[in-house]
């Protein structure tokens, strides 16, 4: 299976490249007001607005660096009404794919809380990646924020 | 990040006109083999990014895509006497250079030439130009004039069927986008547009594109 791979700090993180429309450049974003401080603002992608969070501050609480190989994931992105979204991910040092075989994977320990987006991970010889489960990453809460809420049904 | 980029590589490296050459050349061999070489192509990533690339992105990103469908086709095309022709690339088994057509006895066939050894295998070798009632053998001048080594073998395999056949010239493996594929005007009645699945223009020509199954089928009725 494909994967694209990027890093937070040196820790290696992947998504699954069938998750990846395409990979952009940081473009200018608009400001999103009213937010998760992981919220990085709207891009203005093919005419419509989706919302952009930046991976690195969502885990380790610290905005990207602005370097060329920081780049914006745009992903396929599928709610907990099995909506589909586009969702656009910062990450750094998103320059290569890498193949691994989804047998390997280990189940993380951490499956508590409603928003275990790393769920997954495999060792190879320089040390652990990690699988962020792009689906997970947002809260139910922060789901309604960026793309509205649902439509109540009417009784 | 924006520190200069101290390029050894082209002052006593590999690309470098001094005689002096880097030591490390001596265990590398290559500049590219070299860690300061692939540091300094890594550092170009970790480098900020200019404004107005972030301006030319942001502005790409956000136009609406243009292009609807992406369904291209790749096609060999060539050119037999004045006509140019193209056969999707899949059918396509292999193209050669010339080779001598041993005549098949008492055969009154005007499509079926004979046969033709293809690296120890016997194809049949057809002629195009009898088949699509095209004059390969004539051509403007300056075809003519270039007439004899641009000439190639193209090997035609279809459901496991191989028929060979000689053109003119090899243009090359374009991939065309199906939409840019126009119909064949329902008025042509020649021999030739019975056989085309359609025309793409390319370099300013009609390009006709054969239809690998009615060509087939025809080869078929003419082994006969």
């Amino acid at each position: 299976m494909l994967f694209v791979i990027f890093y937070v700090g040196d820790d290696r993180y992947v998504v699954d490249a069938k998750k990846v429309i395409e990979v952009v450049p940081l473009v200018k974003l608009s400001n999103f007001p009213n937010t998760a401080n992981y919220v990085a603002g709207l891009c203005n992608y093919r005419a419509v607005p989706v919302p952009v969070i930046d991976i690195r501050c969502l885990l380790d609480g610290i905005m990207s660096r602005a370097v060329m190989s920081t780049r914006i994931l745009l992903v396929k992105y599928t709610d907990y009404n099995d909506h589909e979204h586009h969702l656009g991910m910062i990450v750094e040092h998103a320059t290569e794919t890498i193949s691994l075989e989804i047998e390997r994977f280990h189940r993380s320990v951490q499956h508590s809380s409603e928003n275990n987006y790393v769920s997954n991970m495999i060792t190879d010889e320089s040390g652990i990646i990690q699988w962020v489960d792009v689906d997970r990453l947002l809260s139910r809460h922060d789901c309604d924020v960026l793309y509205g809420s649902p439509v109540e049904p009417k009784e | 990040m924006d520190e200069q980029i101290k390029n050894c590589w082209s002052t006593i490296g590999v690309w470098g006109a001094e005689d002096e050459k880097c030591p490390r050349l001596d265990d590398v061999l290559h500049c590219r083999n070299c860690d300061v070489y692939s540091n300094a192509g890594r550092s170009l990533l970790t480098r900020a990014i200019p404004e107005d690339y972030q301006d030319y992105w942001t502005s790409l990103l956000a136009r609406e895509k243009t292009r609807k469908s992406h369904d291209s086709l790749s096609i060999v095309v060539f050119r037999l006497g004045d006509e140019w022709l193209g056969l999707p690339t899949i059918t396509i088994k292999e193209i050669s250079e010339i080779r001598p057509v041993h005549g098949i006895p008492n055969s009154q066939n005007l499509v079926v030439k004979g046969l033709v050894n293809v690296r120890g295998e016997l194809k049949l070798w057809v002629s195009m130009g009898r088949l699509l009632s095209v004059d390969k053998g004539g051509g403007s001048d300056t075809f003519a004039l270039r007439k004899s080594f641009l000439e190639r073998l193209v090997i035609f395999v279809k459901d496991g069927e191989q028929f060979v056949f000689p053109v003119s010239e090899i243009i090359g493996t374009h991939r065309i986008w199906r939409e840019n594929i126009r119909e064949v005007p329902a008025t042509a009645a020649n021999s030739i547009y019975s056989h085309l699945a359609g025309l793409f223009e390319l370099e300013g020509r009609n390009v006709g594109l054969l239809d690998e199954e009615l060509l087939f089928n025809s080869l078929q009725r003419n082994l006969v």
